[in-house]
């Protein structure tokens, strides 16, 4: 083959051309760290960070819910607790007022703690958090029982627990409704308290029993509310678990997909820019023509 | 006729001839980085010879042509295979444009991104369906989905206009570049008819050619007279003889066609160089891109309507349009129709402002498949979009390179047949010089030995 001045200098600029897109792109992947910049680089992996960047963006979302799930289901369990306690000294007051040894002034007094503790009841009852009622179901706006109500107190909720997704298709349910906790079939605890009250202040020992038997009954409902809240927040945890575990999952794909393997690419790199040189140099001394000797 | 002054004489015409070649030596050495020059060779021969009774003498030698060193074959396919080159190179900036606008991976500004975000802030809405910053907060990352759905179909957009420019710049230099033929054709022909090598000329005009075949699909051959003729692929003249027909870049609804004298050709230069490459950008690629982006807003726009209008929002009303279109170019004219975040309708009618069973199933949309998505989901057709944009991208710059390679290789196999050598050259000045100074000599002995004949007559 005969070499002419033209196929050397298109050969070279050729090679040129190659080794400096080789190292413009090593010089990329090195500066930014990412292998991948356009989806012609590797089109079936852009496909896929594509859609684990949805996942990765829904389950931080669950993860918000999840905190935010967290602080409804705590701040109705320690309300539930309260009320649990609560329940038990009144059953305790109230048998003890209706023992033969207590004098109607002492029942008086303990009447008097039995207003207390409906009072307790009633703002457990109408706990607020970030300005809205936990124990009226869905009506969240609405306070679940007035302050002065009248001839009853009666529940101005829903009978519709909240619930809120923390993983795909996986509901959890982040209250109890005041329905089910105050106000559960016969046992309205506030009203229960109301007469026990006026049950006590009339000596009207008799009465005062039978609500203890609503106490007792309105305490087994706040156990099995805590029971639903209980459930939750032990889902929740687990939940919580699996969404770690995943996000490190697919934080490692979509790493492995997109980021530059810096060993290999600075490697290259220092190769492309050995080749570079490399051909430089040979640029540099091709051309020494028969002219430059002759004269 | 041998005598003393007949030997100056072909001394001299001698003298001549390697001037001659010294003026080809020259030329070939200053244009040895001219594009499209062929080495020129002169063709030495010996002149006649007269008879005499002892035998024929020479008288000398002459040039009988000087001849371009070309490979007809070579330069033949180095038009078809860089029309083909064109063909990628015309339809890479489009593609890579396209990919760019589908896709960023650092920066977390994607459609695709926007899309979860989007379907996020109705899912954080569920934990707290009542709150009026997380109801803000759908209706900025609504405004946002609709915003990046806008740009993506504008950036489209400036691309489609970009490339009519560009068909419309190519047009132009398309038609000044057959002009140009048609005048190197008249001026090759005067030559080429006499059967002598067109030189430089001859060169110009291949040259041309070369530059017409990267910007436009044709065919072209030579007939009797020596011109060059450019045709289309069915036939439209383009250059014939030396004439020249000019290419008219006509917008019409569909895209932009090209029309030779009224005639339209378009599907004759979809194929090839680069105008073919934009032609191609132009009717198929962007559209279809375009298209995609379009279903996928309006699908989104349908589907969180429908949910939404089932729902009744804070003010107990029934869900109102979340976002309105113009069907046919939903990207572009995507917009929320909501700008009170009350009206945000997360529950279902007649439950209290904490159900959130509206915003959950609108949230449940992302998860599922849609006919008209090809039974795909939200994200799954945007991560089919963004691979179909990364694999076409990608096909056309592995073509480009592998057509490149085919390019160069020609390219090189031309040079090696038509390229100047410097060593060459320089061997063939050492050679005439030589010839020259022996030329020289033998007037010097002539004169000489003509001086002495003069001397015995004294």
């Amino acid at each position: 083959m005969r070499i002419s001045d033209a196929l050397l200098f298109n050969d070279l600029t050729d090679n040129l051309d190659r080794i400096n897109r080789d190292l413009a792109r090593r010089n990329r992947e090195v500066a930014s760290g990412k292998r991948l910049h356009e989806p012609s680089q590797d089109p079936s992996a852009s496909a896929r960070v594509v859609r684990i960047r949805d996942e990765v963006a829904q389950i931080n979302q669950y993860e918000r819910n999840l905190q935010r799930s967290r602080v409804l289901l705590g701040s109705s369990d320690e309300a539930l607790n309260s009320l649990r306690n609560i329940l038990d000294s009144a059953v305790t007051r109230t048998s003890f007022a209706i023992s033969a040894i207590v004098d109607q002034g002492q029942r008086d007094i303990i009447a008097g703690e039995i207003d207390q503790i409906r009072e307790q009841v009633l703002r457990l009852a109408n706990t607020v958090v970030d300005g809205q009622f936990i124990f009226s179901g869905t009506q969240t706006d609405a306070q679940p029982f007035q302050v002065n109500p009248g001839p009853a107190f009666v529940y101005q909720g829903d009978t519709q627990r909240l619930q809120v997704e923390i993983a795909k298709g996986r509901q959890i349910e982040t209250s109890v409704t005041g329905d089910e906790v105050f106000a559960a079939a016969g046992t309205d605890l506030l009203n229960s308290l109301v007469t026990l009250a006026g049950a006590l202040r009339a000596g009207n020992l008799d009465a005062a029993q039978a609500q203890i038997t609503n106490l007792s009954d309105a305490g087994r409902d706040v156990d099995q509310a805590r029971v639903v809240i209980g459930q939750s927040l032990r889902s929740l945890e687990a939940t919580q678990a699996e969404h770690d575990r995943t996000l490190v999952a697919l934080t490692e794909e979509i790493s492995s997909l997109e980021d530059a393997d810096f060993v290999e690419a600075i490697s290259s790199l220092g190769s492309a820019e050995g080749r570079l040189q490399a051909a430089l140099q040979v640029a540099a001394r091709q051309r020494t023509s028969l002219f430059d000797l002759i004269g | 006729m041998s005598g003393l002054f007949s030997i100056m004489r072909t001394g001299i015409s001698s003298l001549n001839n390697f001037q001659r070649g010294l003026a080809v030596v020259n030329d070939n050495v200053a244009n040895a980085g001219t594009p499209g020059f062929t080495k020129k060779r002169a063709v030495f021969e010996p002149s006649m010879s007269i008879r005499f009774p002892f035998g024929a003498l020479g008288t000398g030698a002459q040039i009988s042509q000087i001849e371009g060193l070309r490979d007809p074959f070579a330069e033949r396919r180095l038009v078809f295979e860089t029309q083909n080159q064109g063909f990628f190179k015309g339809q890479q900036f489009g593609l890579q444009e396209i990919e760019a606008t589908f896709f960023f991976s650092t920066a977390e500004g994607n459609l695709g991104d926007q899309i979860s975000r989007f379907f996020n802030s109705f899912s954080e809405l569920t934990s707290d369906p009542a709150s009026i910053t997380l109801r803000e907060n759908v209706l900025a990352e609504a405004r946002t989905l609709a915003t990046k759905f806008n740009d993506a179909s504008r950036r489209l957009g400036r691309l489609a206009l970009d490339n009519r420019q560009r068909i419309g710049d190519q047009v132009e230099e398309i038609n000044s570049l057959t002009e140009r033929l048609a005048k190197l054709n008249t001026e090759t022909a005067t030559f080429t008819n006499q059967g002598i090598d067109g030189g430089n000329i001859e060169d110009e005009r291949n040259q041309v050619l070369q530059d017409l075949s990267e910007l436009v699909d044709f065919q072209f051959f030579s007939d009797e007279k020596g011109f060059v003729n450019v045709i289309t692929a069915s036939g439209e003249s383009l250059v014939l003889g030396g004439k020249s027909f000019q290419l008219d870049a006509v917008e019409t609804a569909s895209g932009v066609d090209i029309e030779i004298g009224g005639r339209n050709v378009t599907t004759d230069l979809l194929q090839g160089g680069e105008l073919g490459g934009f032609l191609t950008l132009d009717r198929q690629t962007i559209p279809s891109f375009l298209a995609e982006l379009d279903l996928l807003a309006e699908q989104i726009a349908i589907e969180v309507n429908a949910v939404h209008a089932t729902g009744e929002d804070l003010n107990n009303n029934p869900g109102a349009a979340l976002f309105a279109f113009t069907p046919g170019g939903a990207a572009g004219t995507l917009s929320v129709a909501i700008s009170d975040p009350v009206e945000i309708a997360a529950g279902a009618v007649g439950a209290g402002p904490g159900d959130a069973s509206v915003a959950q199933q609108i949230v449940n949309l992302r998860d599922q498949s849609f006919a008209a998505l090809g039974n795909d989901s939200f994200q799954g057709f945007f991560s089919q979009v963004v691979f179909r944009s990364g694999l076409e991208s990608r096909d056309v710059t592995d073509s480009l390179q592998t057509q490149s390679t085919i390019v160069s290789q020609i390219q090189q196999q031309r040079d090696s047949v038509s390229g100047v050598s410097l060593d060459e050259e320089a061997v063939a000045l050492i050679q005439l010089q030589r010839s020259f100074e022996a030329g020289a000599r033998v007037i010097q002995v002539a004169d000489q030995l003509l001086e002495e004949t003069m001397n015995l007559v004294r």
